[in-house]
This record gives structure tokens, sequence and C-alpha cells, in this order.
């Protein structure tokens, strides 16, 4: 597929505060990163073309962001602490761009050097994906109260749910058996997402 | 080979997580160590470079190493990123206080805290202390002296001077802190 890129959409500009413009900038930039890693590890398709289209949205983001900030300086005290927020914005789009290209490996259908495979394997973060069982204990309960971050170092990216991926849940997310959870953690807490997603582990 | 891309995206990992907490706390000694692993990656690169290279002059087909190019390329680009964030910091712009409220949003919040001498769990282990189950606080990273030490195992001796990097919740850090007896460094 042609790479669909950088298609500027007509701009309307309505006030946005830095602050929700820049905590989605860097929230988008992590999601991606991880989702590129991802996508060459489970060689998958459809998660490197979702890389692609968050890639088009953190383009926005920036374009939001510069406008913003443009108009937010009165003074050169203003303009020196917006200049730090422009940088945090164009680092996080380096970020993003870098995942960008990750994820167009995969896209373009290039043959992946087994070196590669072999360097994910040993590196401290994985990604690994997990069905959620009828009888895990996960089944039901909102991401907040599975706390699973904070106990076992485990963090779920994404829900695969019947034909729908959701990124980035909220801490009020409802898991469902049948769903299939998307993490990233240590092989360690990897592990025991594993048990606790099959049902065998039932604290933690 | 592929333990220094492993090296590498392990330590472009590092580097983003420490810079975001860099800012939040408008805390110089995390930003300088983003710049010490920055010149690590940078080395790495290199490193990884020529031995892309070699091997390019040794294969019939040296297509497929393309993909170790990108990857090699990707996470050095990820590496630079991170220490712009951190410079931002090390500069001593005051980091906008909108940083603060950005950071704070996001769930993961990551403390930073140096075991100072007299701290009542110098010598103990993770085990004994029972770290995460009064603190909630997950430690994913130890750094002593240069080296640094990945989701340390639950017989891990803490030692003084030991700087432990955990992820969790506000009130959680702050009993880690005292289990530390060491002041936020700010």
């Amino acid at each position: 597929m042609a790479k669909r890129r950088k298609v500027s959409k007509p701009f309307k500009y309505n006030p946005v505060s830095v602050k929700d413009l820049l905590v989605e900038m860097k929230d988008i930039s992590e999601l991606m990163v991880d989702l590129a890693y991802s996508s060459i590890l489970f060689k998958n398709k459809e998660i490197a073309e979702d890389v692609t289209e968050l890639e088009s949205r953190m383009d926005e983001l920036n374009y939001r962001i510069r406008i913003t900030a443009m108009l937010a300086a009165r003074s050169v005290e203003d303009a020196e602490r917006i200049s730090a927020v422009l940088q945090f914005a164009s680092a996080s789009e380096k970020i993003s761009n870098a995942a960008g290209d990750l994820s167009n490996i995969i896209l373009r259908d290039m043959k992946i050097h087994p070196i590669v495979y072999e360097a994910f394997e040993d590196a401290e973060e994985q990604i690994e994906k997990y069905e959620v069982s009828p009888k895990s204990k996960l089944s039901r309960m909102t991401l907040k109260k599975a706390g699973l971050g904070s106990k076992i170092g485990t963090y779920i990216i994404a829900v695969k749910r019947k034909d729908s991926i959701k990124y980035n849940p909220s801490k009020g997310f409802v898991i469902k058996d049948g769903d299939i959870l998307i993490a990233r953690g240590s092989n360690t807490g990897l592990e025991i997402l594993k048990s606790i997603c099959s049902g065998i582990k039932t604290k933690w | 080979m592929a333990d220094i891309l492993t090296q590498m995206k392990n330590n472009s990992e590092l580097m983003v997580a420490l810079s975001y907490t860099a800012l939040l706390y408008n805390n110089k000694y995390i930003a300088e160590e983003v710049m010490e692993l920055e010149e690590i990656v940078d080395k790495l690169n290199y490193e990884m470079g020529k031995k892309i290279l070699q091997k390019a002059s040794n294969v019939s087909n040296p297509e497929a190493l393309l993909s170790l190019i990108h990857i090699t390329e990707a996470t050095e680009a990820i590496a630079d990123a991170a220490s712009e964030i951190a410079d931002i910091v090390t500069r001593g712009i005051d980091a906008h206080p909108i940083f603060k409220e950005a950071m704070k949003e996001t769930d993961q919040i990551i403390a930073r805290v140096k075991i100072c001498s007299d701290s009542i769990i110098i010598d103990k282990t993770f085990q004994e202390i029972k770290l995460q189950s009064k603190t909630g606080i997950y430690i994913f990273l130890i750094k002593r002296d240069k080296d640094y030490i990945y989701s340390p195992k639950k017989n891990f001796t803490v030692n003084e001077g030991d700087i432990l990097y955990g992820i969790g919740m506000e009130s959680g850090i702050e009993k880690l802190h005292e289990l530390a007896n060491c002041k936020l460094q700010t």
C-alpha cells in the first residue's frame, strides 16, 4: 500500500490547553514506539498501519501546539518558557517519526534479519499478547482495580476485542473475557500476567 | 551484534522514561543521567554501524541487513529525542509548570530515590522489606555507581548510595522516600 502521509487537512483553530496537547503528544509517541516494535515482533501489518495513522495525528498536534504557543507569548520570560514547550513537542515528534520508520519495515515487506529477533528477545522491555480466559479474575475488572502497572510492572498498551483494537485504554476500561491484551513489561512480569490471564493465578 | 542492538534498545527506552521524569521534577541529576546514556548509545551506534558494514562485505545479499540499519537508526533517533527533552532541564529554563501538570496526568509516575546513610532498608533484600506491598511501587531499575541493574529480583540486597527507580502512585513514592531516609534531590 502506498504510504499516506502529510496530507494537510484544512485546519480550524480552536483553543485547546497546551497541557492537554502535551499529555496527548507524550502518550501517543510512547504508544507508537510500543506498537512499532510489536508490529515487527508479530509481523502485523494492521498494527503497522495504525502507527502511520497515529503519525499523522502527531503532525496535527504539533501544528496546534505551535500555533497555541505563538499566541501565548507576551514577554521574553514567556517566550523562554514556551521555547521549552516547543522543544518538547519537536522531540516527541522525532520519537513518533522513529516509530513510523520502524513500522515501515513491515509495511514495505522488508525481510527482517534474524539478529533483530535475537536482540529483541534479550531486551529488558518485552511485548506479549495474551487472551483473557473466562476463568481469569481479570474478566469484568477495571484496569484501575487490576493495578497491573504498580503491582507486577506490566502495562496494557492495547486491547483487541473482536475486530477492533483499543489503544492506551484508560483506568476505567473494563476487561472482558475473550479480550486479547497486548502488554509491555519485563519477562518476569509478563509471565505473571500470562498466568493471571489464563486464570491459574488469582492473586497478585 | 544482537547484544549491541539489545543494549541500544534498552538504553533508548530508559532514556525516554528518565527524560520525562527529569522534566516532571525539574531534576538536573536525572537529566545528566540521560546525557551519560546518550554518549553510551552514540558509541553503540558507531559499533553497530561498523559491524553491519563488515557483515555486508561477507554476504551475497546485503539487502537482508537493511532492517538492521533501520532499527539501529530508529533507536538512535529515539535516544537523541530523549536527550533533547532532558536538555530542557539541563539548560536551566525554569521548566514550565505546565510540564509538571502534564506529566502528572499520565498514569505512570516515576520516582527516583537515593538510599542514604541510616536508611532502615540498607543491607536488606526486597523480599525482607516487602517494598512492593508496602509502597505499591514497582522498582524497575537500580543505579549502583556506574552500573544499571534492570528488574532487580526479590533477593536483591539494597546498598547505601543505590539509586532506585520505581513506578507507582504519589503516596507510595512519599513512603519510599521515608524508607530511603533521603530528601528529594532538587
